[in-house]
């Protein structure tokens, strides 16, 4: 049967709360007595901590509690949410620092009557430091001597190592080395409603309930409870809306303190973090210094792939133990080639720690891998296009990620479409034709609004150079086989025909409640508005479920619940076989009627068979249920595109358009997948550009602690977007689905690069391509551009 | 504290709050309008706008005192008689809302604005929401929402 | 949000004598956009905060036969759209519009903008090659003075304790004169400018520069006019080879310094770039006015 409702852009079910103001967060509850919690945080790098005096804070009116380390129950916990299958996360950290390690290590933490209160509380708080030496930058943090963060004895909190083959036998056959060393920028998540927004209470009963802003309520309640010592069952987690994760809720944030204050006080506290600990205290994508080395045949065939990656983890292990595993997997699985090494290594430093940030390690690995292969492709006199087409795995080929034949591929339409779209054959190297450049209309440029008429200049256009380029990029489904990927699903049908979806899904925004209600309404046959689900997530109300991460959650989830509908469906028609007098397999259900194909007498509503289920003849209520993994990890590709002007005086970049051609499988929800993908851009195009937080080498603060100077891009900033879907359905997806909600910004960056590169003729190295960067590359500066090229032959 | 008069939404209001408390903070800890969210609290992400007298300003950066004696439009008051405004339609239909966190304050960025220029341009939409961060949509359908919304009230002045 | 006491003096007199007695232990609010951030970071504790019930005085603009007047607490979004300042000084214009949000340029005065003397104020460049005059009330009087003179290092205006800005006053620029205003961020909203540049010039008959203005921010400890550059181009027939000398001239005489923003090089470099481009730019619109 046709599809009727897996394909179409339905309207968001919770979406006509959100323009009302209405959907609450986390932080738009209120509990009779509800108190209000705040963190001290240590203004040094890295100290000793030898007294803290909290008399004062104590004695304060309307102060309810005041914690420090002796008074947490002394569990080391590691805040990221998801184990490898048989490994235990490193657990470093108390829940307040035994020693500060990083600017904003909490160090006590308050609960009062209100907010003047628990920030007057905070002031009177004496705490004695002694200073000791710090390091900021891993490779520095790696050297003999360095000043060591943890007991451990060095600073190493992870090492990966992955081989195929014989490197060195392979750069021996290869025509051609490259070798480049590229530099990634720390970066922040940075949803609107920030993380780290809590409200927990402990009840007289014993339970603990946690309100949290989360991607991830059943894996907050293991976390809690382990850091605590409280029994898991005890703990409740329920997530509200959720504005916005991208990773930085991938993990508990500030759970494990609020609670700790609520069981404290006996009484309910929400603990909010402000924009300023977002930047000092919470998790970012992770810098990475990446050495990549790459053997070619002149006709650019691949022959030897080494990456040796060196990871910032910060000052707390959090997802660092494994996450040189994740950038070993997606270099490995971008490019065929049969000889490749990788190493990992991640670094404790005394910065805030890195975790989670849509791509988890991809945008990190694809910037460095794309910008090479474009140079690489320069070098052979190569179209970049053709080069990607040449070493890319297809479908049947082995992904290197997860080791199995890959499902699908839609690359090579992505390609196709992608370059037309922006206009590939007529734009790519026409500015570095006779060094004459593609002179730039001057309109605009990223010297700000303000600016428009000044660049109005005459003889200033021969300033601003056009180019285009591209990237392309693998990114997954889901995190199999390194990580768990269970969902829980249950279809409950009532009797009147409607459904409830009882599913831990953690939408965070991203609209995945939706697609899920789609999908069951496409599987048991009823239209779209006879599903329910409930945006809010309660672990006590619902099966296990990994939560939103690895852009898992339509493929992973939803497979456990279309499998759930199927459940359900089967029973129906089961039943209705036996009312109308029809062979099950005779039967199909679609807008809430069951009907025989071969008998059209013979029909029945969905609604009279579920009461007929519940009571009449069966007395039991028609439910599916489902708790298992999907079956595989579908690879998803994508090419994308850019244009960029690029003002050689000033150093500034334009991005004029972006291209987006990303296969999804199949796109259940076409004007979700499109939202994804825009709103991913603009991270990607902000990694690319303006985002960066560099700790100051003197103070080990952040240079960035707010939105002023963390440069999240406008609505006047975003160039024109276009983003094309391309379908090649998967085989184990629901439906032909595959992920898509990292993907978008993986690429994005090398693009921007390449078609820097194209307009102006130099490579950039390193994250972001700011002004100033681009300025001292063109100039040609020692240390702008830090490539060696080794010609064998 | 100090005794404040305000209307907002047309009704009003009298609280005793701390003069150094927010319109924010006292729209939503003691008027219990949370529509309104706190983002940043320093005027970058515009999550907090609320309309004084028709003009769109943070709410974490205006003293709860400075609000007597105006208008105050919270996203609480657009919907009327039970219906949807346009701009709440179009941002719905237009699939504008992610997660939802930035959509009031854009939304009512997006009034001020068709309020002033009911038919604006695409330039004048993005000069009028710079100060509305998103992250989730790259902006792409909340510009359409606001061009449609802008369609459907000339249409409506029209009628 | 720490604590403070609110002041709410009746008018601009009451105030004046309530901030003369409190004299660093309180606070003037104008539009609270500053004020309110540097409040909540700690960065200021003020024992009172001072908000001036009746602002007669203090807000809307006139103008007469030399000039325009602006009072201090009328908001950047007024002075953004404000048609005579479009008309007449449309670099101010435009440095108002490049400031911030619309919602802060909703309540961000242009007092408040010249008193927290930031070395990247927006509003200033522009006031100052307009050779712009500021109004200054104490408690004991009146004075006036030149913007020039009123920005004496980062953060710090030329105001006694106790005195407020209740103006500022722009002569008129007369005919054949083009101004224009760049700002160098890296977005095109939300941005404190890397460096930002206004520059006015008469454009004489004969095609001679008859007066030229130029201002830069963010490239010393105050917002600054670069007289050498500025007597580099008067008299002398305008050529892109004349602004390139005096653009040469303006990145030797600035003093920038490294901060989150930008290297001190990238800043003097750009300072060159910048004073060329808007040069060019400001003689075109002096063209442009005396034909029209």
């Amino acid at each position: 049967m046709a599809l009727s409702i897996v394909g179409k852009r339905a309207i968001r079910l919770e979406a006509p709360e959100k323009v009302t103001g209405s959907a609450a967060f986390v932080a738009d509850l209120k509990l009779p007595g509800l108190l209000v919690g705040k963190v001290l945080r240590s203004p040094h790098p890295h100290a000793r901590i030898l007294n803290i005096d909290t008399s004062r804070a104590r004695a304060l009116a309307g102060v309810k509690t005041v914690v420090t380390f002796t008074d947490t129950p002394g569990i080391k916990y590691n805040a990221a949410a998801h184990p490898a299958p048989g490994s235990v996360l490193l657990r470093d950290q108390y829940l307040l620092a035994d020693t500060a390690r990083y600017v904003g290590d909490p160090v006590a933490a308050v609960a009062a009557v209100d907010e003047d209160t628990a920030a007057e509380a905070l002031d009177l708080i004496r705490v004695d430091y002694q200073p000791l030496p710090f390091v900021l930058e891993a490779e520095a943090a790696m050297a003999p001597g360095a000043p060591l963060l943890h007991d451990s004895g060095r600073n190493i909190v992870g090492r990966v190592e992955f081989t195929l083959g014989d490197v060195e036998d392979g750069f021996r056959e290869a025509d051609h080395i490259f070798e480049h060393r590229y530099r990634t920028s720390k970066v922040f998540p940075c949803s609107v409603e920030p993380p780290g927004v809590t409200m927990a209470r402990a009840d007289w009963s014993g339970r603990l309930t946690v309100w949290s802003s989360t991607q991830m309520p059943h894996q907050i309640r293991r976390i809690v409870a382990g850091a605590l010592g409280v029994p898991q069952g005890k703990v409740r987690v329920i997530k509200p809306y959720v504005g916005g994760g991208f990773g930085s809720r991938l993990g508990a944030v500030n759970e494990p303190l609020c609670a700790l204050l609520a069981m404290r006080t006996q009484k309910p506290v929400r603990l909010a973090y402000s924009i300023e600990e977002t930047f000092l205290g919470t998790e970012s994508r992770h810098p990475i210094d990446l050495t990549l080395r790459t053997g070619v045949k002149a006709d650019g065939t691949l022959t030897a792939r080494r990456l040796d990656a060196i990871l910032n983890a910060g000052a707390y292990a959090t997802h660092s133990v494994s996450f040189a595993s994740p950038v070993g997997n997606w270099f490995r699985g971008m490019y065929k080639c049969p000889n490749y090494r990788y190493e990992g290594i991640a670094v404790y430093t005394n910065t805030s720690p890195s975790g989670a940030f849509r791509g988890y390690g991809n945008p990190q690995v694809n910037f460095a891998v794309e910008s090479q292969m474009d140079e690489i492709a320069e070098h052979l006199g190569l179209d970049p296009l053709t080069l990607r087409e040449k070493n890319h795995p297809c479908m049947g080929d082995i992904w290197e990620r997860t080791k199995w034949p890959i499902e699908s591929c839609g690359l090579e339409e992505a390609l196709s479409l992608g370059a037309a779209e922006i206009g590939w054959r007529e734009k790519r190297g026409k500015s570095r034709d006779g060094g004459k450049g593609r002179a730039g209309g001057g309109s605009s440029s990223g010297t700000g609004d303000a600016s428009s008429t000044g660049n109005a200049v005459r003889g200033g256009d021969a300033f601003r150079h056009r180019g285009v380029g591209m990237a392309y990029m693998l990114h997954c489904s889901c995190g199999r086989p390194a990580l768990h990927e269970l969902s829980t699903a249950m279809v409950k049908m009532n009797e009147d025909g409607s459904a409830n979806l009882l599913y831990a899904g953690a939408d965070s925004g991203q609209g995945s409640l939706t697609v899920m209600a789609q999908i069951v309404a496409e599987t048991v046959g009823i239209p779209l508005e006879q599903v329910q689900i409930d945006p809010v997530t309660d672990t006590d109300l619902t099966g296990f479920e990994v939560g939103s991460h690895a852009s898992r959650q339509i493929y992973a989830g939803g497979n456990a619940v279309r499998r759930a509908a199927l459940a359900a469906r089967h029973e129906i028609v089961a039943l209705a076989a036996d009312i109308v007098g029809a062979a099950p397999g005779d039967l199909e259900i679609a807008d809430g009627v069951i009907r025989s194909t071969s008998d059209e007498q013979k029909q029945v509503t969905v609604a009279e068979i579920c009461r007929e289920a519940l009571f009449g003849s069966r007395r039991r209520q028609i439910i599916g249920m489902v708790s298992e993994e999907p079956e595989g990890n579908p690879p998803v590709y994508a090419a994308q595109f850019a244009e960029v002007e690029v003002d050689t005086r000033t150093g500034a970049v334009e991005v004029l358009k972006l291209v987006a051609a990303h296969d999804v499988g199949v796109a259940i929800n076409p004007a979700n997948v499109e939202g994804q993908i825009e709103g991913a851009l603009q991270q990607g195009l902000g990694y690319a550009l303006t985002e960066e937080v560099v700790h100051q080498p003197a103070t080990g603060r952040p240079g960035a602690s707010n939105l002023g100077e963390y440069k999240v891009l406008t609505a006047k900033d975003m160039p024109e977007i276009k983003v094309i879907i391309v379908e090649a359905a998967s085989r184990t997806g629901p439906y032909g689905a595959k992920g898509v909600g990292e993907s978008g910004l993986v690429p994005t960056a090398a693009a921007i690069g390449n078609a820097i590169y194209d307009a102006v003729g130099v490579h950039l190295d390193s994250l972001p391509f700011t002004p100033s960067r681009v300025l001292a590359a063109l100039k040609g500066e020692a240390g702008a551009k830090g490539a060696v090229i080794t010609v064998k032959k | 504290m100090r005794k404040i008069a305000l209307n907002v939404n047309d009704e009003e209001y009298s609280v005793e709050a701390k003069p150094h408390h927010s319109l924010l903070h006292v729209l939503r800890e003691q008027l219990g309008l949370t529509g309104a969210k706190e983002g940043c609290g320093e005027g970058h992400c515009g999550a907090c706008t609320v309309l004084l007298d028709g003009r769109p300003v943070n709410s974490c950066l205006l003293l709860a005192v400075e609000a007597e004696g105006a208008r105050v439009t919270t996203i609480e008051g657009l919907a009327e008689g039970g219906r949807l405004h346009p701009i709440q339609e179009a941002f719905i239909n237009q699939g504008a809302v992610q997660c939802g966190y930035c959509t009031p304050g854009m939304i009512l960025s997006a009034k001020a604005l068709l309020d002033e220029i009911p038919d604006p341009g695409e330039k004048e939409i993005r000069e009028a929401i710079s100060g509305n961060l998103c992250r989730c949509t790259g902006y792409v359908k909340i510009v359409e929402a606001i061009r449609a919304a802008g369609k459907a009230l000339a249409a409506t002045r029209g009628a | 949000m720490p604590k403070f006491e609110l002041l709410e003096p009746a008018d601009t007199r009451e105030a004046l004598s309530l901030l003369s007695e409190l004299g660093e232990r309180a606070r003037l609010l104008a539009g609270g956009t500053d004020l309110m951030v540097n409040l909540r970071r700690g960065r200021i504790r003020p024992e009172y905060v001072v908000r001036i019930l009746s602002k007669e005085g203090l807000q809307g603009f006139s103008t007469g036969s030399t000039g325009l007047r602006i009072g201090a607490m009328a908001t950047i979004r007024e002075v953004a759209v404000h048609p005579a300042i479009k008309e007449r000084f449309p670099a101010l214009a435009r440095a108002a519009l490049s400031m911030a949000t619309p919602q802060v340029r909703n309540r961000a005065t242009i007092g408040g903008n010249l008193c927290n003397a930031s070395p990247a104020a927006d509003t200033a460049p522009p006031l100052l090659v307009h050779d712009a005059e500021v109004d200054i009330s104490g408690a004991a009087g009146s004075r006036t003075m030149p913007l020039r003179d009123f920005f004496q290092g980062p953060g710090a205006a030329a105001l006694q304790a106790g005195e407020i800005l209740t103006a500022i006053r722009v002569p008129d620029p007369g005919t054949g004169v083009g101004a224009a205003f760049i700002k160098l961020g890296v977005r095109k909203a939300q941005e404190i400018a890397i460096v930002s540049v206004a520059v006015l010039l008469r454009r004489g008959a004969a095609g001679q520069v008859d007066e030229a203005r130029i201002a830069l921010g963010a490239v010393a400890p105050t917002p600054l006019r670069v007289p050498a550059a500025e007597d580099e181009l008067r008299s002398r027939p305008f050529s892109l080879e004349l602004a390139a000398r005096a653009a040469g001239l303006a990145a030797s005489a600035v003093e920038p310094i490294d901060d989150v923003r930008a290297t001190a090089e990238y800043r003097r470099a750009m300072a060159g770039v910048l004073v060329e481009r808007a040069l060019v730019d400001a003689w075109e619109k002096a063209a442009e006015n005396c034909e029209g």
